[in-house]
């Protein structure tokens, strides 16, 4: 076998510098049956039911929430007069930019060739749309009145009345429910052909019949192949703006407003590279410990981690940039109420929040300029975790923090949560982990065809293995 | 055969009482079928025939005189039209003559009457809340006794059962309020001269009873000053809360707000303007508007005011003051003497009789008598000491005197002094029998004395009754009903007549006691409610002279001295069951739910309460304000209250307030606040020297607005700019800057600064008015005012919506005269069926009052209580031109109407709260929660929805009640202007300037706040905004707000020390 620094690249398609990212012997069918192996099981492992049970709890106490509340109202939450947006608006934001890192994987990565992404853009994708159904859930139930959140949807009505469209929240309605249409339907695409391929698989009656129909009649011919293809870069064309697009509309929400620690230029931006930072955060987090239950390390490869790790690094950095350049305008500009912000989240009530935040977020990320970091499983995942904190505060001291703070000092306040706002967040959690593990066993994880695709292509770069026929 | 013995059946059955008769008999409706087993034809005659019947349910028979509604409609009344009526309510047994808003029957809303003098068309919080008060479902229905349903007719039945063996009345006593109502007078007559022996006490917890006993120690005779602010270019205030609880408050504070009103164009500029000095023993809002306050302990009142009327007369005996109050004292006395005429002292309800004595002196040394002030004969019918009275009612039931005691008002259980031990003396008994055998309590609540009555008789609400009352003045008004009682009630008037065996309509007893009045002139009196020509004649009193050597020695002042003052909502407690003035922040202090015991900073470090760790270190305070309880011992007797740290309190008083802790009262009243009536006794009711610890137990105090620094705490050279205040000098001297806190402002335009400086004197008024604004940073900063980079004035991109020919609605709020009474915050509640949240709710920032009222300390030096100023600053909706919360709502819920204002449309909101987070001012209202239903959450609150609540009927039917999930805020009243709108169309016409007044307006007893059209150039909304001294609240952001105000100009003596800079302004500290 030749040494990798050997080869040239033969298609100018391919990265520069091409990588392997399967790592041990493979061949198409040994790919197949390690991935399909966990999902073809009719006895799922135990971590697998506890977990499942486990969520399914917190699933059922986010009922519970959203019952209490729509039977009392907002006021079981913490919110109050000034802090009208409190969890609901920072859980919101908080999981519409856990669901970056899918679209920006499945997407961007595929438009720019980049073929490691073929082992992680499944789950990631998984993720985003189960983290965007739980970011949804919350502007719907927040509304006071969330039996007339359809009124946030342009219908044709006998009223006559149509949104208002001056307001970021409708530019969010929009923004949202393109983003999770299009997710679903690149998602769904990409898996069909793994879907067919369960489908063959299957043993049981139940299997071949529910994979069969989901397959779409998929039989792997050559004109399916050009379709599929087609469709692939078309929605990855539709939805690369989208990555972009949807938080810097969410970010509208505050910069369009003219509260003190809102109205700043700087979110689009900011608001973009912290969901790349905490949808990859997020995906170390269960990536890395479903990548060893699952058994698929030769396909997430450290070199994976050490990719995701850089990208983590690099949106970081821009983060903790849009926290000095914060700072920074409030002294510089001189205003009153921007200091008065700037004072409280140093020096207020709240200021443990706020060091935390530059803890999480600009310190802790920092430890993956070292390599040892990134490619060591138990740090990498100690990191993800916390720059997931560290986002969710980030989402509180933009919304709390500066809403008890504006103008007028007689209006000013102090905002702590409920056990409800707990309830509720929680519910959403478990509501997540709980899609995730459902997925996970019932579709496969890593994505079948692009993996031997990938296994075709390394055989091109980097030669056939001798021991194992397969081209 | 006798009757009982006889057996009477109907059948066998009946006689036998089987099980299957047994069961016939108790079942309403005997063999009826199920809903499954009639037929449809049989269902809809059923239902018919209940339909026709259920409109027999609403049948009572009538007994004679009832208010019934219009069998068929007058010709000049329409549906859904509302109706003023004419009537009083009474405070204090002081009359407030009031204009009743009736929709269809049932009162809706209470406004002062411009004919009464002592309202002039304005009210305060406590007439404001009368309405509900009406309505309260907790109010008493039922005759009771002992705790069982009875009637009226029992009871008077069990008081003739006892008068037979004394039918002279011998051991009959009544205890009444101060009597002030020529008719219960009337009644009281006749009743003792129907029953001679029997004698009539009188209690108040609040009384005239220092007035009388000093205007009888200077004059001879006890009489009632009535003060004329309208003369008066100097008042002083000798610990006189007259802005907001003295008798004739109302009437007072028009009368000083109108020598206040600091306007450009007035004939001499500030010529006329007056001038407010106060010494006060607690800091009150008299004192927060004060021009100058000195602050002491309540005895050391007696020894200032000993010392002033030593200055201006130069008599001898004065006692020795402290440096700092002598030279005060030697500006007022130069002050008062250069004002001879026109000058005023006025002596505190709360006070000794020796400062009213005192103070009358010095009023008659100033030539005040006729021209400031002028006596009256007492309004009380029979002025007695109420201690005394209330004594000599306690000795003759100890001693056994007493066999019937008819309490007919007050709640003398709960507020008589506690060394009397009046609850112990109601229950007590010699062997098995009780000292005082018939015990009657009337009253509109069940409260703690009807508790320890045999009798609980019910009381009904002066909008149910016919009375009269005599106003501050002694002028006379008339009561009458507004609606037919709700429940079996009766008035202290008709029960004395019963109890005379004299019955008559209370109607007919009123009107016989103005019996010269022709039939014309008593209708004309009502539809006034006042009546010509009864007010009382200023007698002509000469003082005795010096009356240092008639008062005795001074008073000596212990170290700490507790201060009893009427809560600021609740009074004397009567008020508590008051949900509306529970949840009203008191003034200055914000607190809500609850009263406190308040104390100055500097008395919270020396009593221990807090660390000394600076001597302005407000953090300090907010951290230990309304956190623990304070144990208050006044003799022996001793009470835990919550603390409060209020910079500006006197040091070393400790100010209680009445009116909490209710034990019962209705469900709002109870628990409720601290009871401090068991450390007020007979020996001082007023203030005593008392001793203090702290408990170190807990009590979180709430209240709605947190301390916070106004300034920049980044750069304390920063200011919000949220309140403007000046002098009059500064304002009147056109070559100055007006504002003197403008000259500190580090980052204001240098170039503006040298631009004014350039400015010669004498220019047109037009150019000192604009170069006054420019000196203010955020109007130069205003993109809307027209300069030469801006030559459109436009303030966007887009060109301006023409407003042409419309009405333009528009506010303008007068911080000069502006007292912080809050009237304008229940006014606004009662008129716009603002729903109450409770405690729990309030102390999470939920309160729902569409207007507020902040409060802002100004001091450079936090534990020096007479450097402490405060502003006031009322906050409605501001309207704005470009309102910030228009453009966030996503369904269109919040628009601008084409007359400028900002509506909110309850029926389109779903409840994103972005517009309140986007209001700069926070205005917006949020319905967390069902307020308006059933226990909402635990809170105490009001239930509209419960099946058959009376307080269906408290709502105004022009505004919508809002569910949950819903925004709201101040209207501007858009109900009224509309409803004038629509008069003025159906007449072809304009409307008028002031036609339209909104709810805070009408209420407001200063006139402060003015509503009208902008595009009317002679409006007066248009002629105030064009004042120099008006601003807008943070137009810098561009908002254009169109509620704007007039800043604060006070007028100083320039030889007392300046007043305090606002550079220096905090409000208490932060959290």
């Amino acid at each position: 076998m030749a040494t990798l620094n050997d080869q040239r690249p033969t298609d100018k398609r391919t990265q520069i510098r091409p990588q392997n990212f399967i790592e041990g012997r493979h061949d198409y069918e040994s790919i197949t049956d390690i991935i399909a192996r966990f999902v073809l099981n009719p006895r799922p492992p135990i971590w697998w039911l506890v977990t499942v049970g486990f969520s399914l709890i917190f699933v059922g106490v986010m009922f519970m929430a959203i019952t209490w509340l729509i039977l009392n109202g907002t006021g079981i939450w913490g919110n109050n007069q000034p802090t009208a947006w409190a969890w609901d608006i920072i859980n919101f934001v908080w999981w519409i930019g856990i669901g970056h890192a899918g679209t920006l994987i499945s997407a961007i990565l595929l438009l720019m060739r980049q073929s490691w992404r073929n082992s992680i853009n499944r789950f990631a994708e998984a993720m985003t749309i189960f983290a965007v159904m739980c970011a949804g859930l919350f502007p719907l139930l927040h509304t006071g009145r969330p039996w007339l959140d359809y009124w946030l949807f342009p219908y044709p009505n006998i009223l006559g009345m149509w949104p208002q469209t001056r307001s970021p929240l409708l530019w969010d309605v929009f923004a949202v429910s393109t983003y999770f249409t299009i997710s679903i339907l690149f998602w769904f695409l990409g898996l069909v052909p793994d879907i067919a391929a369960l489908r063959d698989r299957a043993t049981s009656s139940f299997g071949k019949i529910g994979y069969g129909l989901a397959c779409l009649g998929w039989r792997g011919s050559a004109k399916h192949w050009h379709r599929y293809e087609q469709a692939t870069n078309i929605l990855a064309g539709i939805s690369a703006p989208l990555v972009l697009s949807v938080h810097t509309i969410v970010s509208f929400d505050f910069a369009v407003g003219i509260v003190p620690g809102w109205h700043t230029t700087i979110f689009p931006p900011y608001f973009v590279a912290g969901a790349v930072f905490a949808g990859f955060a997020m995906v170390l987090t269960f990536g890395l410990p479903l990548r060893s239950y699952l058994g698929v390390k030769d396909f997430i490869t450290d070199k994976h981690l050490d990719w995701m790790a850089k990208i983590t690094l690099a949106t970081g950095l821009i983060v903790f940039y849009g926290y000095i350049l914060e700072m920074f305008y409030a002294w510089y500009s001189g205003n009153v109420y921007e200091l008065g912000l700037m004072y409280h989240r140093l020096f207020g009530p709240y200021k443990w929040f706020y060091y935390a935040l530059l803890f999480c977020n600009g310190v802790t990320p920092q430890i993956l300029w070292w390599n040892k970091v990134r490619v060591n499983v138990k740090m990498l995942w100690i990191v993800s975790l916390i720059v997931g904190i560290g986002m969710w505060l980030e989402r509180f001291v933009i919304i709390p923090m500066s809403l008890t703070r504006d103008f007028i000092p007689s209006s000013w306040g102090y905002y702590s949560p409920t056990v409800w706002d707990w309830g509720l967040f929680l519910g959403t959690m478990g509501f997540f982990t709980f899609l995730l593990f459902l997925f996970i066993k019932f579709l496969p994880l890593i994505n079948l065809f692009e993996m031997r695709d990938l296994l075709h292509k390394n055989h091109h770069t980097f030669g056939h293995d001798d021991k194992k026929e397969a081209h | 055969m006798d009757m009982s013995e006889k057996k009477l059946f109907k059948s066998y059955a009946e006689l036998a009482q089987t099980d299957e008769y047994v069961r016939w008999r108790d079942d309403e409706f005997p063999d009826r079928e199920g809903l499954l087993d009639i037929d449809r034809r049989d269902f809809m005659k059923l239902s018919a025939a209940g339909m026709a019947l259920a409109g027999l349910a609403g049948c009572r028979p009538l007994s004679e005189r009832k208010a019934v509604p219009f069998v068929r409609s007058a010709e000049d009344r329409a549906a859904g039209r509302e109706y003023f009526y004419a009537t009083t309510l009474v405070r204090g047994g002081c009359g407030l003559g009031v204009l009743v808003e009736q929709h269809e029957g049932r009162p809706t809303k209470i406004e002062g009457n411009p004919n009464h003098p002592s309202s002039l068309g304005a009210t305060d919080v406590w007439a404001q809340a009368e309405i509900l008060n009406l309505y309260d479902p907790n109010r008493s229905q039922l005759v009771r006794e002992n705790g069982e349903t009875s009637s009226w007719d029992a009871f008077y039945d069990a008081f003739r059962t006892l008068l037979k063996s004394a039918p002279d009345g011998d051991g009959v006593r009544l205890l009444m309020p101060p009597v002030t109502s020529p008719s219960v007078g009337a009644a009281i007559q006749t009743f003792l001269t129907a029953r001679p022996k029997a004698v009539l006490h009188q209690w108040s917890p609040l009384s005239q009873d220092s007035a009388h006993a000093g205007t009888e120690k200077l004059f001879g005779k006890p009489v009632d000053a009535v003060y004329d602010l309208s003369n008066a270019r100097i008042v002083v205030s000798l610990d006189a809360d007259f802005l907001l609880t003295m008798p004739g408050s109302v009437r007072y504070a028009r009368d000083w707000a109108n020598r206040r009103r600091v306007r450009r164009a007035a004939p001499a500029p500030g010529a006329e303007i007056n001038r407010l000095y106060t010494i006060e023993s607690s800091y009150t809002i008299t004192g927060a508007s004060a021009d100058h306050r000195l602050s002491a302990k309540p005895t050391d009142i007696e020894n200032i005011a000993r010392a002033l009327y030593a200055k201006l007369t130069g008599a001898s005996g004065a006692p020795t003051l402290a440096t700092g109050a002598s030279a005060f004292l030697d500006e007022l006395a130069k002050d008062l003497a250069a004002n001879n005429g026109a000058a005023v002292v006025i002596p505190g309800d709360d006070q000794s009789p020796a400062v009213h004595a005192l103070a009358h002196a010095i009023n008659a040394r100033l030539s005040a008598p006729g021209r400031t002030v002028r006596f009256v004969e007492p309004g009380q019918v029979r002025p007695e000491s109420g201690v005394a009275s209330l004594k000599a009612l306690i000795d003759a039931a100890s001693a056994g005197q007493v066999k019937a005691l008819l309490i007919l008002g007050g709640n003398p259980v709960y507020d008589a002094p506690a060394d009397f031990k009046l609850g112990e003396l109601l229950l007590s008994s010699v062997g098995d029998k009780e000292k005082i055998p018939l015990r009657a309590h009337l009253s509109q609540y069940e409260d703690e004395t009807s508790e320890l009555c045999h009798w609980h008789l019910p009381e009904s609400h002066a909008l149910e009754s016919w009375g009269d009352a005599r106003a501050h003045d002694g002028g006379v008004s008339l009561i009458q009903p507004l609606i037919q009682p709700l429940y079996d009630t009766r008035t202290p008037l008709e029960v004395l007549a019963q109890l005379a065996d004299r019955p008559a309509l209370a109607r007919d007893l009123v009107r016989s006691v103005y019996s010269t009045l022709t039939e014309p002139a008593w209708q004309q009196a009502l539809e006034a409610g006042v009546l010509p020509l009864i007010g009382r004649l200023p007698l002509t009193l000469a003082p005795k002279g010096d009356v240092l050597s008639l008062l005795g020695p001074a008073p000596t002042s212990a170290a700490i001295e507790v201060n009893f003052r009427p809560d600021p909502t609740l009074l004397d407690g009567s008020f508590a069951p008051n949900a509306w003035l529970q949840e009203l922040p008191r003034p200055i202090t914000t607190i809500v739910w609850d009263n406190a015991a308040i104390v100055s900073p500097k008395t919270a470090m020396d009593i221990k309460l807090m660390p000394a760790y600076g001597d302005s270190d407000a953090v300090n305070i907010a951290q230990y304000s309304g956190r623990q309880k304070l144990k208050v011992t006044v003799g022996g007797q001793s009470v835990s209250v919550p603390v409060w740290i209020l910079p500006g309190q006197p040091n070393g008083v400790v100010t209680l307030y009445l009116g909490g802790g209710r034990a019962r009262g209705g469900g709002i009243a109870e628990d409720v606040g601290f009871d401090v009536y068991p450390v007020r006794l007979s020996s001082g009711l007023n203030h005593a020297g008392a001793q203090v610890e702290p408990t170190g137990e807990m009590w979180e105090v709430v209240y709605t607005q947190p301390h916070h620094l106004m300034r920049s705490e980044f750069e304390e050279s920063a200011n919000r700019d949220i309140v403007r205040s000046s002098r009059l000098d500064l304002y009147q001297s056109k070559s100055g800057e007006i504002f003197d806190k403008v000259e500190h402002h580090d980052f204001t335009d240098t170039g503006a600064e040298h631009h004014e400086a350039e400015k010669p004197d004498g220019e047109p008024d037009e150019v000192v008015a604009d170069w006054y604004r420019e000196s203010w940073k955020y109007e130069t900063q205003d993109p809307s005012r027209k300069n030469d980079a801006n030559k459109e004035g436009y303030s966007s991109l887009y060109p301006e919506f023409s407003r042409k020919g419309y009405n333009q609605w528009a506010m303008s709020i007068d911080l000069t005269t502006c007292i912080g009474c809050n009237a304008c915050t229940i006014a606004c509640q009662a008129e716009n069926n603002i729903p109450v949240v409770g405690k729990d709710m309030v102390g999470r920032g939920r309160e729902m009052h569409w207007i507020r009222m902040d409060h802002y300390f100004e001091t450079p030096a936090i534990s020096d209580p007479d450097a402490v100023e405060s502003h006031f600053l009322p906050i409605p909706c501001m309207q704005c031109e470009k309102a910030p919360c228009e453009p966030v709502c996503p369904v269109a819920a919040t628009i601008h109407s084409h007359e400028g204002l900002n509506q909110m449309v309850y029926n389109r909101c779903i409840g994103t709260r972005y517009c309140s987070n986007n209001c700069p001012y926070k205005v917006r209202r949020f319905n967390f929660l069902k307020w308006t239903q059933a226990d909402a959450l635990g809170a105490k609150g009001l239930d509209f929805y419960r099946e058959g609540t009376p307080l269906k009927m408290l709502a105004n039917p022009d505004v919508s009640v809002r569910g949950r999930g819903v925004m709201e805020k101040c209207t501007y009243c858009v109900q009224r202007i509309n409803e004038v709108r629509i008069d003025a169309k159906k007449e072809s016409r304009e409307i008028q300037d002031g036609e339209i007044v909104t709810a805070c307006q009408q209420v407001c007893p200063t006139g402060a706040i003015i509503f009208g059209d902008l595009n009317n150039p002679n409006s007066k909304v248009s002629r105030l905004k064009a004042e120099s001294h008006d601003y807008g609240l943070l137009t810098d952001l561009n908002t254009r707000p169109r509620t704007t105000y007039l800043a604060r100009i006070k007028n100083p003596n320039k030889a007392l020390k300046p007043m305090p800079t606002l550079e220096a302004a905090t409000e208490g500290g932060e959290h």
